[in-house]
């Protein structure tokens, strides 16, 4: 199952409200913020995987994506820009 | 159907998947067989975005496309850094932006048709073959910009639609800065091809027959005496679409623009260009001095006449 990040009526940002504990059923409940990297889309999740797994090089990147140099490092830049947005 | 898909999608931007030292490799060999081609068929890429139908040797044709290149990628750059744009390499600018020029590779072939090659010696003014040829050339000319656009963005990641406005500003100052380097720094160094003077050796019979009748021509325009003399020696097709009143009207009207005229300059240059031999002459008016070209056919009558204003 993939974790909603997004509102599926208005398109805002959801927010965590409860937790359990598998094992004792222990329930946390709140209002809690997703944490940063879980408020990106499950692409851009994926390619922030890529590119850990990658050693961060984009060099790497572009080979494996098939995509050319700077339109890897395009991607990441717009990854930074609305992880920069969402930190506000 | 997945093929035809990725085809589109590599003419609608190619930098997706190409940028870099490849581009920059593969867009340098294109450019050297484009101004090969270009200078057996006569069509030279000597500015950003121009092409024109004139006949030059290779090193002067690699030598105009690649400056123009230089100052596309030199503007380019310095507009990007003038906007902030993130970090981005030179080499993904330079390689992108040389393998945009790619299309002018199937220009450089237009060359080889006979009737537009007519256009270019004005030899024939053939309505159909100019309407062809600005259409063709548009193709190819939009197909180069639109990838030029799409490597600007790419490789600086300025992809906002105001960032449409930077790239065609700095198109238009490349673009001047191009044509003027040319025009005054390669031409000057390398000789202009589309004027061989010849101040120098012998002029051949053809060319001292042409030369006396230019002198004969200019006489009668000196002397303000438009009459069937000079028509005399124009051939069928140019008489038919300029007779002795038109010339006669033309004359006036630019006089009635530009002011009196005031003479012609002693500077008649002759060129032969395959079976046709073209001469120059500066025409001062009171506000501005043209260029009278006359070529003229194998028979020694006129077949072109052509009033341009002097630029250099």
């Amino acid at each position: 199952m993939i974790l909603p990040c997004n509102c599926p009526s208005c398109g805002k940002q959801l927010k965590v409200k409860s937790l359990v504990c598998e094992s004792c059923s222990t329930e946390v409940t709140g209002l809690y913020e997703l944490p940063l990297l879980a408020r990106l889309s499950p692409a851009d999740q994926d390619f922030i995987i890529k590119f850990v797994k990658s050693s961060g090089s984009l060099k790497e990147m572009a080979k494996e994506l098939s995509l050319s140099y700077p339109t890897v490092r395009n991607l990441l830049n717009n990854i930074i820009l609305k992880m920069t947005e969402n930190e506000k | 159907m997945k093929n035809n898909s990725s085809i589109i999608r590599f003419f609608i931007n190619p930098f997706e998947k190409i940028a870099g030292g490849n581009a920059l490799f593969i867009g340098l060999i294109m450019m050297a067989a484009t101004s090969f081609t270009g200078s057996i068929a006569g069509v030279a890429f000597d500015g950003v975005v121009d092409v024109h139908l004139y006949f030059h040797p290779f090193l002067y044709g690699i030598t105009v496309q690649v400056v123009s290149w230089i100052v596309l990628v030199l503007i380019s750059w310095i507009a990007a850094k003038a906007v902030r744009a993130g970090q981005f390499r030179l080499v993904d600018l330079a390689g992108t932006l040389a393998f945009a020029e790619i299309p002018f590779f199937f220009l450089a072939f237009t060359g080889f048709v006979p009737a537009f090659r007519r256009i270019a010696d004005l030899s024939s003014i053939n309505l159909s073959a100019i309407f062809l040829f600005a259409l063709v050339t548009l193709v190819f000319i939009g197909l180069s910009l639109y990838w030029m656009y799409r490597a600007f963005a790419v490789s600086t990641n300025l992809t906002k639609p105001v960032h449409i406005i930077t790239f065609v500003i700095t198109l238009f100052i490349a673009e001047a800065s191009a044509f003027g380097i040319n025009q005054l720094v390669v031409k000057e160094a390398l000789g202009n091809p589309q004027k061989e003077i010849r101040t120098q050796g012998p002029l051949t019979e053809q060319e001292e027959k042409v030369l006396a009748r230019t002198k004969e021509i200019t006489g009668f325009f000196a002397e303000n005496d438009i009459n069937e003399s000079i028509t005399s020696l124009f051939n069928d097709e140019m008489l038919a679409q300029l007779p002795v009143k038109d010339l006669e009207s033309t004359w006036n009207g630019l006089q009635k623009q530009f002011g009196r005229f005031q003479g012609f300059e002693d500077d008649t240059s002759v060129s032969t260009k395959g079976e046709l031999v073209v001469t120059e002459t500066t025409a001062k008016f009171e506000r501005i001095s043209f260029v009278l070209q006359l070529t003229f056919d194998e028979n020694t009558n006129i077949s072109g006449l052509h009033v341009k204003p002097k630029l250099f």
